[in-house]
Protein backbone atom coordinates (compact mmCIF):
# COMPACT_ATOMS: atom_id res chain seq x y z
CA UNK A 1 0.00 0.00 0.00
CA UNK A 2 1.24 3.64 -1.12
CA UNK A 3 1.02 5.90 2.06
CA UNK A 4 0.42 9.49 1.14
CA UNK A 5 1.63 11.40 3.83
CA UNK A 6 3.73 10.21 6.84
CA UNK A 7 5.04 12.10 9.70
CA UNK A 8 7.09 10.76 12.10
CA UNK A 9 8.25 12.53 15.60
CA UNK A 10 8.09 16.03 14.09
CA UNK A 11 8.36 18.93 16.14
CA UNK A 12 8.42 22.44 14.92
CA UNK A 13 8.76 24.72 17.66
CA UNK A 14 7.90 29.10 17.33
CA UNK A 15 8.08 31.43 20.02
CA UNK A 16 4.53 30.91 21.48
CA UNK A 17 3.62 27.50 20.10
CA UNK A 18 4.70 24.12 19.34
CA UNK A 19 3.87 21.32 17.20
CA UNK A 20 5.51 18.29 19.18
CA UNK A 21 6.12 15.23 18.34
CA UNK A 22 3.76 14.15 15.71
CA UNK A 23 3.03 10.93 14.63
CA UNK A 24 0.39 10.08 11.94
CA UNK A 25 -0.12 8.30 8.28
CA UNK A 26 -2.46 8.67 5.47
CA UNK A 27 -2.71 5.64 3.30
CA UNK A 28 -3.21 6.56 -0.88
CA UNK A 29 -6.92 6.84 -1.10
CA UNK A 30 -7.97 7.84 2.43
CA UNK A 31 -9.52 11.17 3.64
CA UNK A 32 -8.37 12.40 6.27
CA UNK A 33 -10.09 14.94 8.69
CA UNK A 34 -8.20 17.09 10.95
CA UNK A 35 -9.96 19.02 13.31
CA UNK A 36 -8.65 21.02 15.94
CA UNK A 37 -9.47 24.52 17.60
CA UNK A 38 -8.00 27.79 16.17
CA UNK A 39 -4.09 27.65 17.08
CA UNK A 40 -4.36 23.77 17.64
CA UNK A 41 -1.27 23.49 14.69
CA UNK A 42 -3.57 22.24 11.48
CA UNK A 43 -2.01 25.08 9.42
CA UNK A 44 1.50 24.64 10.48
CA UNK A 45 0.50 20.43 9.55
CA UNK A 46 -0.33 21.72 6.15
CA UNK A 47 2.42 23.57 5.61
CA UNK A 48 4.92 21.37 6.91
CA UNK A 49 3.67 18.88 4.67
CA UNK A 50 3.37 21.60 1.50
CA UNK A 51 7.50 21.74 2.29
CA UNK A 52 6.82 25.89 2.84
CA UNK A 53 8.63 25.06 6.47
CA UNK A 54 11.01 22.64 7.58
CA UNK A 55 10.60 20.60 10.69
CA UNK A 56 13.03 21.20 13.64
CA UNK A 57 13.12 17.50 14.13
CA UNK A 58 11.52 14.37 12.68
CA UNK A 59 10.73 12.92 9.30
CA UNK A 60 8.47 14.90 6.77
CA UNK A 61 7.76 12.62 3.73
CA UNK A 62 4.48 13.22 0.98
CA UNK A 63 4.53 9.94 -1.60
CA UNK A 64 8.08 8.49 -0.32
CA UNK A 65 9.67 11.79 -0.93
CA UNK A 66 11.55 13.94 1.86
CA UNK A 67 9.99 17.37 2.53
CA UNK A 68 11.12 20.17 2.20
CA UNK A 69 14.06 18.58 0.30
CA UNK A 70 12.28 17.06 -2.65
CA UNK A 71 9.37 19.74 -2.61
CA UNK A 72 9.48 20.61 -6.28
CA UNK A 73 8.62 17.07 -7.12
CA UNK A 74 5.83 16.76 -4.54
CA UNK A 75 4.31 20.17 -5.20
CA UNK A 76 3.98 18.59 -8.59
CA UNK A 77 1.38 16.07 -7.40
CA UNK A 78 -0.18 18.14 -4.29
CA UNK A 79 -3.18 20.55 -4.56
CA UNK A 80 -3.27 22.79 -1.59
CA UNK A 81 -5.41 25.74 -0.40
CA UNK A 82 -5.62 26.98 2.69
CA UNK A 83 -8.01 29.74 4.21
CA UNK A 84 -4.96 32.57 4.03
CA UNK A 85 -4.31 32.41 0.27
CA UNK A 86 -5.51 34.79 -2.28
CA UNK A 87 -5.34 34.75 -6.18
CA UNK A 88 -3.81 38.07 -7.69
CA UNK A 89 -7.12 40.24 -7.62
CA UNK A 90 -6.63 42.19 -10.97
CA UNK A 91 -6.22 39.20 -12.98
CA UNK A 92 -8.85 37.03 -14.68
CA UNK A 93 -10.01 33.61 -14.06
CA UNK A 94 -9.09 32.97 -17.47
CA UNK A 95 -5.68 34.55 -16.92
CA UNK A 96 -5.37 31.87 -13.66
CA UNK A 97 -6.10 29.17 -15.22
CA UNK A 98 -3.69 29.57 -18.10
CA UNK A 99 -1.09 30.10 -15.54
CA UNK A 100 -2.00 26.64 -13.98
CA UNK A 101 -1.73 25.25 -17.83
CA UNK A 102 1.84 26.49 -18.12
CA UNK A 103 2.99 25.02 -14.75
CA UNK A 104 0.90 21.97 -14.70
CA UNK A 105 1.16 19.48 -17.97
CA UNK A 106 -2.19 17.32 -16.22
CA UNK A 107 -3.84 20.27 -16.52
CA UNK A 108 -7.47 18.94 -17.81
CA UNK A 109 -9.03 21.53 -19.99
CA UNK A 110 -12.37 19.58 -20.80
CA UNK A 111 -12.82 19.53 -16.43
CA UNK A 112 -12.11 22.92 -16.29
CA UNK A 113 -15.08 24.00 -18.51
CA UNK A 114 -16.80 21.65 -16.13
CA UNK A 115 -16.27 23.19 -13.12
CA UNK A 116 -16.46 26.59 -14.65
CA UNK A 117 -20.36 25.58 -15.08
CA UNK A 118 -20.99 23.82 -11.96
CA UNK A 119 -19.57 26.39 -9.90
CA UNK A 120 -21.08 29.10 -11.74
CA UNK A 121 -17.57 31.51 -12.80
CA UNK A 122 -17.54 33.30 -14.85
CA UNK A 123 -13.36 33.03 -16.44
CA UNK A 124 -13.28 36.34 -17.68
CA UNK A 125 -13.74 38.30 -14.58
CA UNK A 126 -10.99 39.61 -12.31
CA UNK A 127 -11.01 37.71 -9.19
CA UNK A 128 -11.15 41.39 -7.09
CA UNK A 129 -15.01 41.25 -8.45
CA UNK A 130 -15.39 37.96 -7.11
CA UNK A 131 -17.14 37.17 -3.12
CA UNK A 132 -15.54 34.75 -1.21
CA UNK A 133 -17.33 31.95 -2.42
CA UNK A 134 -16.53 32.83 -5.65
CA UNK A 135 -13.07 32.73 -5.22
CA UNK A 136 -13.01 29.68 -2.67
CA UNK A 137 -14.79 28.12 -5.83
CA UNK A 138 -12.21 29.65 -8.34
CA UNK A 139 -9.24 27.75 -6.02
CA UNK A 140 -10.77 24.65 -5.92
CA UNK A 141 -11.23 24.58 -9.85
CA UNK A 142 -7.45 25.73 -9.77
CA UNK A 143 -6.97 22.50 -7.83
CA UNK A 144 -8.95 20.11 -9.10
CA UNK A 145 -8.80 20.58 -13.20
CA UNK A 146 -5.14 19.35 -12.81
CA UNK A 147 -6.19 16.18 -11.20
CA UNK A 148 -3.35 16.16 -8.16
CA UNK A 149 -3.09 12.87 -5.97
CA UNK A 150 -3.37 14.76 -2.55
CA UNK A 151 -4.98 17.92 -1.68
CA UNK A 152 -4.38 19.73 1.33
CA UNK A 153 -6.97 21.65 2.26
CA UNK A 154 -6.50 24.63 5.06
CA UNK A 155 -10.35 25.23 6.34
CA UNK A 156 -11.47 24.89 2.79
CA UNK A 157 -15.30 25.89 3.51
CA UNK A 158 -14.43 28.71 6.34
CA UNK A 159 -16.98 32.10 5.71
CA UNK A 160 -18.74 30.37 3.11
CA UNK A 161 -22.18 30.31 3.33
CA UNK A 162 -24.10 27.19 3.57
CA UNK A 163 -25.15 26.62 -0.12
CA UNK A 164 -21.19 27.50 -1.19
CA UNK A 165 -20.34 25.15 1.50
CA UNK A 166 -22.56 22.79 -0.16
CA UNK A 167 -21.11 22.91 -3.69
CA UNK A 168 -17.90 22.65 -2.09
CA UNK A 169 -18.28 19.45 -0.26
CA UNK A 170 -19.95 18.00 -3.20
CA UNK A 171 -17.17 18.59 -5.25
CA UNK A 172 -15.39 16.95 -2.91
CA UNK A 173 -16.95 14.16 -2.69
CA UNK A 174 -16.69 13.86 -7.02
CA UNK A 175 -13.14 13.66 -6.69
CA UNK A 176 -13.34 11.03 -3.74
CA UNK A 177 -14.75 8.87 -6.80
CA UNK A 178 -11.05 8.57 -7.77
CA UNK A 179 -9.97 5.63 -5.61
CA UNK A 180 -6.15 6.75 -5.77
CA UNK A 181 -6.66 10.50 -4.64
CA UNK A 182 -5.91 11.29 -1.38
CA UNK A 183 -7.27 14.10 0.87
CA UNK A 184 -6.23 15.88 4.20
CA UNK A 185 -8.35 18.41 5.39
CA UNK A 186 -8.40 20.59 8.32
CA UNK A 187 -11.75 21.99 10.01
CA UNK A 188 -13.02 23.08 12.85
CA UNK A 189 -16.47 22.08 11.50
CA UNK A 190 -16.56 18.31 12.62
CA UNK A 191 -20.17 17.94 10.86
CA UNK A 192 -18.50 17.92 7.29
CA UNK A 193 -15.40 16.28 8.55
CA UNK A 194 -18.12 13.55 9.24
CA UNK A 195 -19.67 14.07 5.68
CA UNK A 196 -16.14 12.97 3.92
CA UNK A 197 -13.80 11.62 6.24
CA UNK A 198 -12.24 8.17 6.59
CA UNK A 199 -9.49 8.59 9.30
CA UNK A 200 -10.52 11.17 11.85
CA UNK A 201 -7.52 13.19 13.42
CA UNK A 202 -7.63 15.11 16.48
CA UNK A 203 -4.87 18.07 17.06
CA UNK A 204 -4.91 20.45 20.49
CA UNK A 205 -2.08 22.41 21.50
CA UNK A 206 0.05 20.99 18.63
CA UNK A 207 -0.13 17.43 19.79
CA UNK A 208 -2.27 14.80 18.05
CA UNK A 209 -5.35 13.93 21.09
CA UNK A 210 -6.07 10.36 18.52
CA UNK A 211 -6.30 9.55 15.02
CA UNK A 212 -8.65 6.70 13.93
CA UNK A 213 -10.84 5.35 11.60
CA UNK A 214 -14.42 7.22 11.61
CA UNK A 215 -16.32 4.21 11.77
CA UNK A 216 -14.33 3.29 14.48
CA UNK A 217 -14.46 6.27 16.51
CA UNK A 218 -18.02 6.45 16.17
CA UNK A 219 -19.00 2.96 16.84
CA UNK A 220 -16.16 3.27 20.27
CA UNK A 221 -17.71 5.93 21.94
CA UNK A 222 -21.19 6.55 23.64
CA UNK A 223 -22.71 8.41 26.70
CA UNK A 224 -24.48 5.94 29.51
CA UNK A 225 -26.83 7.91 31.71
CA UNK A 226 -27.20 5.86 34.78
CA UNK A 227 -28.49 6.15 37.97
CA UNK A 228 -27.40 5.34 40.96
CA UNK A 229 -24.89 5.88 43.93
CA UNK A 230 -21.18 7.26 43.16
CA UNK A 231 -18.16 4.58 43.48
CA UNK A 232 -14.51 5.69 42.97
CA UNK A 233 -14.60 2.34 41.15
CA UNK A 234 -15.95 4.29 38.30
CA UNK A 235 -12.83 5.70 37.64
CA UNK A 236 -11.44 2.77 36.39
CA UNK A 237 -13.71 2.13 33.91
CA UNK A 238 -11.85 0.93 30.62
CA UNK A 239 -11.64 4.64 27.87
CA UNK A 240 -13.43 7.05 30.55
CA UNK A 241 -12.92 10.32 29.09
CA UNK A 242 -15.74 12.15 31.16
CA UNK A 243 -17.75 11.79 34.46
CA UNK A 244 -20.88 14.13 35.51
CA UNK A 245 -22.31 13.22 38.77
CA UNK A 246 -25.42 14.83 39.98
CA UNK A 247 -26.72 12.49 42.39
CA UNK A 248 -28.42 10.04 41.83
CA UNK A 249 -27.93 10.76 37.86
CA UNK A 250 -24.22 10.17 36.59
CA UNK A 251 -23.40 10.85 32.89
CA UNK A 252 -20.22 8.87 31.69
CA UNK A 253 -18.61 9.60 27.93
CA UNK A 254 -16.53 6.54 27.28
CA UNK A 255 -13.88 6.36 24.23
CA UNK A 256 -13.68 2.56 24.78
CA UNK A 257 -17.78 0.94 24.57
CA UNK A 258 -17.84 -2.73 24.52
CA UNK A 259 -20.38 -5.78 25.68
CA UNK A 260 -18.57 -5.27 28.81
CA UNK A 261 -19.51 -1.45 29.94
CA UNK A 262 -22.90 -2.38 31.02
CA UNK A 263 -22.20 -5.79 32.50
CA UNK A 264 -19.36 -3.50 34.58
CA UNK A 265 -21.68 -0.69 35.19
CA UNK A 266 -24.16 -2.68 37.06
CA UNK A 267 -21.84 -4.93 39.16
CA UNK A 268 -21.27 -1.20 40.29
CA UNK A 269 -24.54 -0.94 41.49
CA UNK A 270 -26.44 1.60 38.65
CA UNK A 271 -28.84 1.64 37.21
CA UNK A 272 -28.18 2.11 32.82
CA UNK A 273 -31.03 4.76 32.10
CA UNK A 274 -29.52 5.25 28.09
CA UNK A 275 -26.83 4.83 25.80
CA UNK A 276 -26.60 7.33 23.42
CA UNK A 277 -24.52 7.08 20.14
CA UNK A 278 -22.30 10.21 19.97
CA UNK A 279 -22.12 13.00 17.68
CA UNK A 280 -18.42 13.99 15.88
CA UNK A 281 -18.30 17.30 17.93
CA UNK A 282 -19.22 15.99 21.09
CA UNK A 283 -16.34 13.03 21.13
CA UNK A 284 -14.06 16.09 19.96
CA UNK A 285 -14.81 18.16 22.78
CA UNK A 286 -14.39 15.61 25.31
CA UNK A 287 -11.17 14.42 24.02
CA UNK A 288 -10.08 18.27 24.19
CA UNK A 289 -11.56 18.21 28.17
CA UNK A 290 -9.79 15.02 28.68
CA UNK A 291 -6.56 16.45 27.28
CA UNK A 292 -6.60 19.55 29.78
CA UNK A 293 -7.76 17.19 32.81
CA UNK A 294 -4.45 15.05 32.28
CA UNK B 1 20.70 25.76 -0.61
CA UNK B 2 22.89 26.28 -3.88
CA UNK B 3 21.87 29.22 -4.74
CA UNK B 4 22.01 28.70 -8.22
CA UNK B 5 19.73 25.68 -8.86
CA UNK B 6 17.32 27.40 -10.31
CA UNK B 7 14.52 25.80 -12.76
CA UNK B 8 15.19 28.17 -15.88
CA UNK B 9 11.16 27.08 -17.08
CA UNK B 10 10.21 27.88 -13.42
CA UNK B 11 11.99 31.18 -13.32
CA UNK B 12 10.50 32.12 -16.55
CA UNK B 13 7.27 31.19 -16.09
CA UNK B 14 7.17 33.32 -12.87
CA UNK B 15 8.87 36.38 -14.22
CA UNK B 16 6.19 36.22 -17.57
CA UNK B 17 3.49 36.21 -14.44
CA UNK B 18 4.80 39.32 -12.89
CA UNK B 19 5.38 41.45 -16.40
CA UNK B 20 2.08 40.08 -16.99
CA UNK B 21 0.14 40.95 -13.37
CA UNK B 22 2.13 44.54 -14.49
CA UNK B 23 2.43 45.38 -17.67
CA UNK B 24 -0.69 47.67 -17.71
CA UNK B 25 0.20 49.79 -15.10
CA UNK B 26 3.82 50.07 -16.72
CA UNK B 27 2.73 51.12 -20.21
CA UNK B 28 1.35 54.28 -18.06
CA UNK B 29 4.27 55.16 -16.62
CA UNK B 30 6.34 54.60 -20.20
CA UNK B 31 3.65 57.09 -21.66
CA UNK B 32 4.18 59.95 -18.67
CA UNK B 33 7.50 59.26 -19.53
CA UNK B 34 7.57 59.97 -23.34
CA UNK B 35 5.41 63.34 -22.12
CA UNK B 36 8.29 64.08 -20.07
CA UNK B 37 10.39 63.63 -23.08
CA UNK B 38 8.25 65.53 -25.32
CA UNK B 39 8.57 68.39 -22.74
CA UNK B 40 12.48 68.69 -23.02
CA UNK B 41 12.45 68.73 -26.24
CA UNK B 42 10.25 71.50 -26.09
CA UNK B 43 12.66 74.42 -26.83
CA UNK B 44 11.59 76.35 -23.95
CA UNK B 45 13.74 76.26 -20.94
CA UNK B 46 11.01 76.70 -17.96
CA UNK B 47 8.79 73.71 -19.97
CA UNK B 48 11.95 71.43 -20.64
CA UNK B 49 13.29 71.74 -17.08
CA UNK B 50 9.73 71.02 -15.69
CA UNK B 51 10.03 67.63 -18.04
CA UNK B 52 13.32 66.74 -16.91
CA UNK B 53 12.06 66.77 -12.81
CA UNK B 54 9.04 65.01 -14.22
CA UNK B 55 11.16 62.49 -16.03
CA UNK B 56 13.42 61.98 -13.07
CA UNK B 57 10.04 61.48 -10.32
CA UNK B 58 8.88 58.86 -13.40
CA UNK B 59 12.19 57.07 -12.86
CA UNK B 60 11.83 56.74 -9.49
CA UNK B 61 8.72 55.89 -9.21
CA UNK B 62 8.30 53.57 -11.69
CA UNK B 63 11.29 51.25 -9.96
CA UNK B 64 9.30 52.09 -6.13
CA UNK B 65 5.95 50.80 -7.80
CA UNK B 66 7.03 48.15 -9.00
CA UNK B 67 8.96 46.87 -6.17
CA UNK B 68 5.55 47.73 -4.10
CA UNK B 69 3.38 46.01 -6.19
CA UNK B 70 5.28 43.16 -7.01
CA UNK B 71 6.60 42.13 -3.72
CA UNK B 72 5.49 44.15 -0.60
CA UNK B 73 1.81 44.34 -1.53
CA UNK B 74 1.94 40.46 -2.46
CA UNK B 75 2.96 40.40 1.14
CA UNK B 76 -0.22 42.23 2.04
CA UNK B 77 -2.57 40.51 -0.55
CA UNK B 78 -1.35 36.91 0.71
CA UNK B 79 -0.76 35.73 -2.63
CA UNK B 80 2.55 34.88 -2.09
CA UNK B 81 0.98 31.20 -0.51
CA UNK B 82 -0.75 30.80 -3.80
CA UNK B 83 3.02 31.22 -5.80
CA UNK B 84 4.86 28.82 -2.96
CA UNK B 85 1.96 26.32 -3.55
CA UNK B 86 3.35 26.43 -7.23
CA UNK B 87 6.32 23.38 -7.71
CA UNK B 88 8.68 26.12 -7.19
CA UNK B 89 12.19 26.50 -4.76
CA UNK B 90 12.70 29.72 -2.57
CA UNK B 91 15.69 30.45 -4.69
CA UNK B 92 13.22 29.70 -8.11
CA UNK B 93 11.30 32.83 -6.29
CA UNK B 94 14.04 34.47 -5.54
CA UNK B 95 15.46 34.41 -9.15
CA UNK B 96 11.98 35.06 -10.73
CA UNK B 97 11.16 38.38 -7.91
CA UNK B 98 14.80 40.02 -9.23
CA UNK B 99 14.64 39.18 -13.06
CA UNK B 100 11.36 40.17 -13.20
CA UNK B 101 11.82 43.35 -11.80
CA UNK B 102 15.04 44.36 -13.18
CA UNK B 103 12.94 43.49 -17.09
CA UNK B 104 9.98 45.70 -15.68
CA UNK B 105 12.23 48.83 -14.49
CA UNK B 106 14.89 48.33 -17.54
CA UNK B 107 12.42 48.09 -20.49
CA UNK B 108 11.44 52.26 -19.75
CA UNK B 109 14.91 53.04 -18.19
CA UNK B 110 15.96 51.79 -21.18
CA UNK B 111 13.70 53.16 -24.14
CA UNK B 112 13.87 56.70 -22.33
CA UNK B 113 17.40 56.28 -21.80
CA UNK B 114 17.36 56.02 -25.44
CA UNK B 115 14.61 58.89 -26.12
CA UNK B 116 16.71 61.08 -24.36
CA UNK B 117 20.06 60.40 -26.17
CA UNK B 118 18.02 60.76 -29.52
CA UNK B 119 16.24 64.15 -28.12
CA UNK B 120 19.79 65.20 -27.30
CA UNK B 121 21.90 64.69 -30.32
CA UNK B 122 18.85 65.68 -32.72
CA UNK B 123 18.64 68.79 -31.06
CA UNK B 124 19.87 72.14 -30.13
CA UNK B 125 20.04 70.76 -26.31
CA UNK B 126 23.83 70.69 -26.13
CA UNK B 127 25.58 67.06 -26.25
CA UNK B 128 27.86 67.78 -23.49
CA UNK B 129 25.09 66.94 -20.81
CA UNK B 130 25.00 63.50 -22.05
CA UNK B 131 27.91 62.52 -19.51
CA UNK B 132 26.30 64.15 -17.16
CA UNK B 133 22.53 62.60 -17.69
CA UNK B 134 23.65 58.80 -18.15
CA UNK B 135 25.08 59.58 -14.22
CA UNK B 136 22.02 60.27 -13.11
CA UNK B 137 20.17 57.43 -15.00
CA UNK B 138 22.85 55.41 -13.82
CA UNK B 139 22.24 56.28 -10.12
CA UNK B 140 18.41 55.99 -10.50
CA UNK B 141 19.18 52.50 -11.57
CA UNK B 142 21.10 51.61 -8.73
CA UNK B 143 18.95 53.00 -6.41
CA UNK B 144 16.44 50.74 -8.01
CA UNK B 145 18.48 47.74 -7.82
CA UNK B 146 19.01 48.52 -3.89
CA UNK B 147 15.79 48.61 -3.44
CA UNK B 148 14.95 45.90 -4.96
CA UNK B 149 17.29 43.52 -2.80
CA UNK B 150 16.52 44.78 0.28
CA UNK B 151 12.80 44.38 -0.72
CA UNK B 152 13.13 40.44 -1.48
CA UNK B 153 15.15 40.16 1.38
CA UNK B 154 13.52 41.89 4.07
CA UNK B 155 10.06 41.45 5.09
CA UNK B 156 9.39 44.14 6.88
CA UNK B 157 7.10 46.74 5.55
CA UNK B 158 8.74 49.28 7.71
CA UNK B 159 12.58 48.96 6.55
CA UNK B 160 11.27 49.11 3.22
CA UNK B 161 9.71 52.25 3.44
CA UNK B 162 12.67 53.22 5.66
CA UNK B 163 15.01 52.11 2.65
CA UNK B 164 13.12 53.56 -0.33
CA UNK B 165 12.93 56.99 1.42
CA UNK B 166 17.13 57.03 2.44
CA UNK B 167 17.42 55.90 -1.01
CA UNK B 168 15.47 58.75 -3.00
CA UNK B 169 17.09 61.43 -0.14
CA UNK B 170 20.16 60.46 -2.02
CA UNK B 171 19.34 61.85 -5.58
CA UNK B 172 19.63 65.27 -4.60
CA UNK B 173 22.79 65.59 -3.09
CA UNK B 174 24.45 63.03 -5.51
CA UNK B 175 22.68 65.13 -8.14
CA UNK B 176 24.81 68.20 -6.71
CA UNK B 177 28.00 65.75 -6.20
CA UNK B 178 28.55 64.97 -9.76
CA UNK B 179 27.23 68.79 -11.34
CA UNK B 180 30.35 69.59 -9.38
CA UNK B 181 32.87 67.10 -11.71
CA UNK B 182 35.63 69.14 -13.60
CA UNK B 183 34.45 67.68 -16.92
CA UNK B 184 30.60 68.56 -16.35
CA UNK B 185 31.15 72.02 -15.17
CA UNK B 186 33.19 72.61 -18.71
CA UNK B 187 31.20 70.51 -20.71
CA UNK B 188 27.21 70.12 -19.88
CA UNK B 189 26.52 73.59 -22.08
CA UNK B 190 28.69 72.43 -24.64
CA UNK B 191 28.21 70.32 -27.67
CA UNK B 192 31.61 68.36 -26.79
CA UNK B 193 31.11 65.06 -25.15
CA UNK B 194 33.66 64.34 -22.56
CA UNK B 195 33.36 61.82 -19.63
CA UNK B 196 36.40 61.83 -18.06
CA UNK B 197 38.06 59.68 -15.94
CA UNK B 198 36.37 60.44 -12.27
CA UNK B 199 32.97 60.21 -13.82
CA UNK B 200 34.02 56.93 -15.68
CA UNK B 201 35.29 55.44 -12.41
CA UNK B 202 31.63 56.38 -10.78
CA UNK B 203 29.72 54.50 -13.41
CA UNK B 204 32.07 51.72 -13.05
CA UNK B 205 31.74 51.57 -9.07
CA UNK B 206 27.59 51.96 -9.48
CA UNK B 207 27.67 49.25 -11.65
CA UNK B 208 29.94 47.09 -9.20
CA UNK B 209 27.46 48.50 -6.14
CA UNK B 210 24.48 46.77 -8.06
CA UNK B 211 26.30 43.46 -8.56
CA UNK B 212 27.49 43.03 -5.11
CA UNK B 213 23.49 44.08 -3.98
CA UNK B 214 22.45 41.08 -6.08
CA UNK B 215 24.96 38.85 -4.78
CA UNK B 216 24.42 39.77 -0.84
CA UNK B 217 20.68 39.13 -1.73
CA UNK B 218 21.08 36.12 -3.58
CA UNK B 219 23.58 34.50 -0.58
CA UNK B 220 21.10 35.75 2.29
CA UNK B 221 18.08 34.00 0.15
CA UNK B 222 20.06 30.85 -0.31
CA UNK B 223 20.52 30.72 3.50
CA UNK B 224 16.53 30.39 3.86
CA UNK B 225 15.91 26.92 4.55
CA UNK B 226 12.38 27.02 3.53
CA UNK B 227 9.70 29.48 2.57
CA UNK B 228 8.42 31.05 6.04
Amino acid sequence: MITAISLQGVTKQYDTFALQDVDLSLPEGQVMGLIGINGAGKSTLLRLLMGLIRADRGEVRVFGQALPDAQVAVKRDIGYASDDMRLYPGQSLRWHMDLIRRVYPSWDEAYAAHLIQRFQLRPAQTLGGFSHGQRVKALLLLLLARHPRLLLLDEPTTGLDPVARGEVLDALGDVLRDERRSILFSSHNTAEVEQIADVITFLHEGRVLASRDKEAFLDDWRRVLCRGNWDDAINALPGLASVRCSPPLIELKTSAFDHSTLPTLQALGLTVDSVEAMSLEDIFITTVGKGKAQ
Amino acid sequence: MNWLTSDLRTVRTLVLKDWQVYQKQLAGFVAGMLLALGLIGSGSPLVAAAGALLLLVLLLVVGSYAISASIIAERKQQTGPFVMSLPVTPMDLFWGKLIANLVIYLVPFLLVGGGLVMLVQTTPLPDGTLPWLTAIFVFTLLVFCIFLCVAIVVDSEGWNVFAMLALMTLVGPYIYWISQFDTVIRYRATDVVVWGKPLLALLGGEFVLMVVAILIAGWLHARKRSFL
